[in-house]
């Protein structure tokens, strides 16, 4: 059963678009909201997490299209579409957090969909093969060890 | 190395953002808090091709390759990832399988309705006491004439509630443990029974089951070789 290593990319971008659409909200808030006489997207504060999140955004999105083009071509992928995956989930988790905390108690509520975003992205990091299965296949393929039977559920 | 995308992907990536801004993004929040299943939205999202994106055009798809199906993905997603998900195990997880390691009649006889959005796929592996360790599952399925007959139940069955095709693990061999002695059956939904909804933190917009096989005797056509 080695007919699920397809899934986990398509779950790892569905993370992608999670943080995407945090950054989205974030970026835009910045912009607007005030505090201390500016827009809080003049505090270098709010710039590094705007920035930390462009730039886990662009590469979980690589990992991402590397794995599917890997794929398409009939190549091997199932290391480069855990590590997308792995990479994806996490890094959507962590940044549609960050897009809370930017909103401040605005993102913790339902009066933007930040906080949706977030519950959104948890299960990414669960389901079609959990961070810590995804982290034993790449420990595998990196040290060259056989392929364990199990592998179901790895998605 | 080429960092662009072609036209034919980038043209339905801009498929996928414009029905996303249109049908998606405006009732997504709605769609969270009355945890609401959008059914007519799938049939939407069939019309522009989009149930069966990476599916060859011979088989009811729009035939584009994997990376615009993923594209695709992310597009739904960025509006709702409960959109997302049911359209990547629907895609992922059961269309293309069958179209991968289904017979020529198998696949004649199932791809084409998934890919052209008529039915909605499901896939059944996980089970209360098997879920990363897919190898400790205990549906059964048993040789019964020419058939064959399989008792089970399984949790966290995304689309459960509304899939017509699913692609269900048994254990054909009683005897051996672990992964090897596991087999895929496609089942309709005639054959399932959905026994819960699940209460979830996120992705409500989608459904999970729990699902019960009771003794449902199919015929040996229904085994996907792998």
């Amino acid at each position: 059963m080695t007919t699920l290593d397809g899934s986990r990319i398509g779950i790892a971008a569905q993370a992608v678009g999670s943080a995407q659409a945090a950054f989205d909200v974030a970026r835009e808030y910045a912009k607007e909201r005030r505090t201390f006489g500016k827009a809080i997207g003049e505090h270098q504060a709010i710039q590094f997490k705007l920035a930390d999140m462009a730039t886990e955004i662009d590469a979980a999105r690589l990992l991402v299209y590397r794995a599917a083009w890997l794929k398409q071509q009939g190549r091997p992928h199932a290391e480069e579409g855990a590590k997308a995956k792995l990479f994806a989930s996490e890094m959507a988790r962590r940044q549609t957090g960050e897009a809370i905390q930017i909103l401040g108690g605005y993102g913790y509520t339902k009066e933007f969909p930040v906080e949706r975003y977030y519950r959104d992205a948890k299960i990414t990091e669960i389901y079609e093969g959990t961070s810590e299965i995804q982290r034993i296949v790449i420990a595998r393929s990196v040290l060259g060890l056989r392929r364990h039977e199990q592998t179901l559920a790895q998605g | 190395m080429h960092f662009e995308l072609t036209d034919d992907q980038r043209e339905i990536q801009a498929l996928a953002r414009d029905v996303a801004q249109a049908e998606i993004e405006p009732n997504a929040a709605a769609w969270d808090r009355e945890h609401r299943f959008p059914r007519e939205l799938y049939g939407k999202l069939a019309e522009l091709g989009l149930m069966g994106v990476c599916i060859p055009e011979e088989y009811g798809g729009a035939g584009a390759d994997f990376l615009s199906y993923i594209l695709v993905l992310e597009e739904l997603s960025r509006a709702d990832a409960g959109v997302g998900v049911t359209v990547a195990v629907h895609t992922s997880a059961c269309t293309l399988p069958l179209l991968t390691f289904g017979t020529d009649e198998q696949r004649a006889r199932f791809v084409p309705p998934l890919a052209r959005g008529e039915g909605i796929g499901a896939f059944a592996l996980t089970e209360p006491e098997a879920g990363s360790d897919a190898g400790a599952l205990r549906t059964r399925a048993e040789a019964d004439g020419n058939g064959w007959r399989i008792t089970g139940s399984k949790q966290w069955i995304t689309n459960g509630a509304h899939a017509s095709t699913f692609l269900l693990f048994a254990r054909t061999d009683q005897e051996t443990s672990g992964a090897k002695g596991v087999s895929a059956f496609v089942l309709d939904a005639e054959h399932v029974r959905v026994t819960r909804d699940e209460e979830k933190l996120g992705l409500n917009s989608s459904c999970t089951n729990d699902i019960a096989i009771e003794g449902v005797t199919v015929g040996r056509d229904r085994l996907l070789h792998e």
